[in-house]
């Protein structure tokens, strides 16, 4: 079945910018990230769009990603982020670091189990978490059930130092 | 059934167990209290997780991530605000105090105002000027001058003079040297009073020639338009043959919603490359008026690339400048070079400021 990039952009646009929020925690990043992807979906229409456009999506961030490194930009994003911190109402600055530690527990993740969480909060069912990754379909149950506990518990973790911190 | 494992529970919290495999969870999960225990920790887990990765919301589009710097670069301008005001107010007392110095001074010291005559007569034109400066300035140039004899009268160095100037006047046909001075003293006071106001008079042209900025009168925004129509040369596109012209994505201002997308020659793109088509991205400005995004990627090829920046070298262009350029009707546009090379033209009737800000939005 054909898509229109007009159609693919309009389903998958919003959904693909927040994944890909929630994967770099830079939104300008995301935008530039789905545009790209969009514009490779002209070049090579996908048969099976979802799997395919967040395939595409996340392996422009691990590029992207060692480009960054290498660049020296992650340095410099984290050092911009942490600008934000200004003290401001209680509530906002609590919000802010609780922001921190839940991006902070993801970071900890290994990037396939992070990937697969990240999908599955897109709505992806185990199929299409499959096609996308790569994974076998009957290993998608565990690797959810690990990414979850890692989460969590990275997140509970940064969450007691904070609080031992402060 | 052999006991659960984790991964199968979370298959079943998440739906992905066929009827027959939940059936049979579900009754290994009514016999097994270890199995219960692993799926309450299960469903705890699924519930929290979802709860931080759903917590994670993109920002608004239009709302910058980093808002640190820009307050912090808003309070650096006030701080200068408040330094140019602290100076100009040192200037002016300054300036105010040098004035009241002066006037005792003339009086006071009768070498002085010898000094001050045979300044006087050594440069005639500087005095003579001067009406002709009174009478090239208005009428409120000489109110404001009115009060500055009744100044100097006040100051007790004037008064001393305009006294002495009184005795002598008392005593016609008595040229004494006393009468010479207090003659000398009065016209020197006058000729420090006349050049005081006639550098008063020029700083007032001056300003009435450029008045400041806050008192401009700005033109009102032209009236809502709804131009619909197609410029002369370009063509309607499809997003997909944008994103094929440019060879790559279409930029975008972010927040704001693309009336139409055109196609046209690069030809009349100043600073682009006029043997690519440049893409038009049309939208409509607040007031109802056509904002024109012009782009062109820059060849990604060092022989294209010179070449593309060399013809934006033309408009003196790098990426990362911007150059505001008026255009007819009042419009005008905003011309700069992206640091990921595209060469890029906002044109529409909104201030240069405001082009800047919508240019910030351009990804």
């Amino acid at each position: 079945m054909a898509h229109t990039v007009e159609s693919l952009y309009a389903t998958y646009h919003e959904s693909l910018v927040r994944m890909l929020y929630r994967r770099t925690g830079d939104r300008d990043r995301a935008e530039d990230l789905a545009q790209e992807v969009f514009a490779r979906a002209l070049t090579t229409p996908p048969d099976n769009p979802r799997p395919w456009l967040f395939a595409v999506a996340l392996n422009l961030v691990r590029d992207d990603g060692r480009r960054a490194v290498r660049q020296g930009r992650r340095l410099q994003l984290l050092k911009a982020e942490s600008t934000t911190t200004s003290p401001g109402p209680e509530h906002e600055y609590e919000k802010e670091q609780q922001l921190r530690a839940i991006r902070a527990a993801l970071d900890e993740m290994n990037e396939r189990d992070r990937d697969v969480l990240l999908l599955k909060a897109e709505g992806f069912n185990y199929d299409e978490i499959a096609a996308t990754t790569g994974l076998a379909k009957g290993a998608i149950g565990t690797t959810l059930a690990r990414a979850r506990r890692r989460l969590v518990e990275a997140y509970r973790k940064q969450d007691r130092d904070r609080y031992a911190a402060s | 059934m052999p006991h659960l494992d984790e991964g199968y529970i979370h298959a079943m919290l998440d739906g992905e167990l066929t009827a027959a495999d939940r059936e049979a969870a579900e009754q290994h999960l009514r016999a097994c209290t270890e199995c219960q225990q692993l799926l309450a920790e299960a469903r705890s887990l699924f519930a929290e997780a979802d709860r931080l990765v759903e917590t994670l919301v993109p920002p608004p589009a239009g709302k910058p991530v980093r808002q640190a710097a820009p307050i912090r670069a808003r309070r650096k301008n006030y701080q200068w605000l408040g330094w140019a005001a602290t100076v100009v107010v040192a200037m002016g007392l300054g300036y105010y105090g040098s004035a009241l110095r002066d006037r005792p001074q003339a009086a006071a010291s009768d070498d002085s105002a010898l000094k001050q005559e045979a300044l006087r007569e050594a440069a005639p034109g500087s005095v003579a000027a001067a009406p002709q400066a009174d009478a090239a300035s208005g009428l409120e140039q000489k109110n404001e001058r009115r009060p500055a004899p009744e100044l100097a009268k006040s100051a007790p160095g004037a008064k001393a003079a305009e006294s002495t100037a009184t005795t002598s006047a008392n005593a016609p046909g008595d040229l004494t040297m006393r009468g010479q001075r207090s003659d000398a003293l009065e016209r020197s006071a006058e000729e420090g009073q006349m050049l005081r106001d006639k550098e008063r008079d020029e700083k007032d042209a001056k300003a009435q020639a450029e008045p400041p900025g806050r008192l401009v009168e700005l033109p009102m925004p032209k009236p809502k338009v709804l131009n619909t129509e197609i410029p002369t040369g370009f063509r309607a596109s499809s997003l997909e043959e944008a994103v094929r012209v440019l060879g790559g994505s279409v930029l975008l201002i972010d927040g704001m919603t693309p009336q139409m997308v055109l196609v046209g020659p690069g030809a009349g793109f100043a600073g682009g490359n006029p043997n690519r088509d440049v893409i038009r991205v049309v939208y409509d400005d607040p007031p109802g008026r056509q904002l024109w995004l012009d782009q062109q990627r820059i060849e990604q090829s060092p022989e294209g690339a010179a070449q593309a920046l060399g013809a934006a070298n033309k408009l003196n262009l790098l990426p990362g400048d911007t150059l505001v350029m008026p255009g007819p009707d009042g419009a005008s546009s905003l011309n700069w070079v992206s640091q990921t090379m595209f060469r890029l033209e906002l044109r529409g009737f909104l201030p240069a400021d405001s082009l800047r800000v919508l240019a910030r939005r351009v990804r």
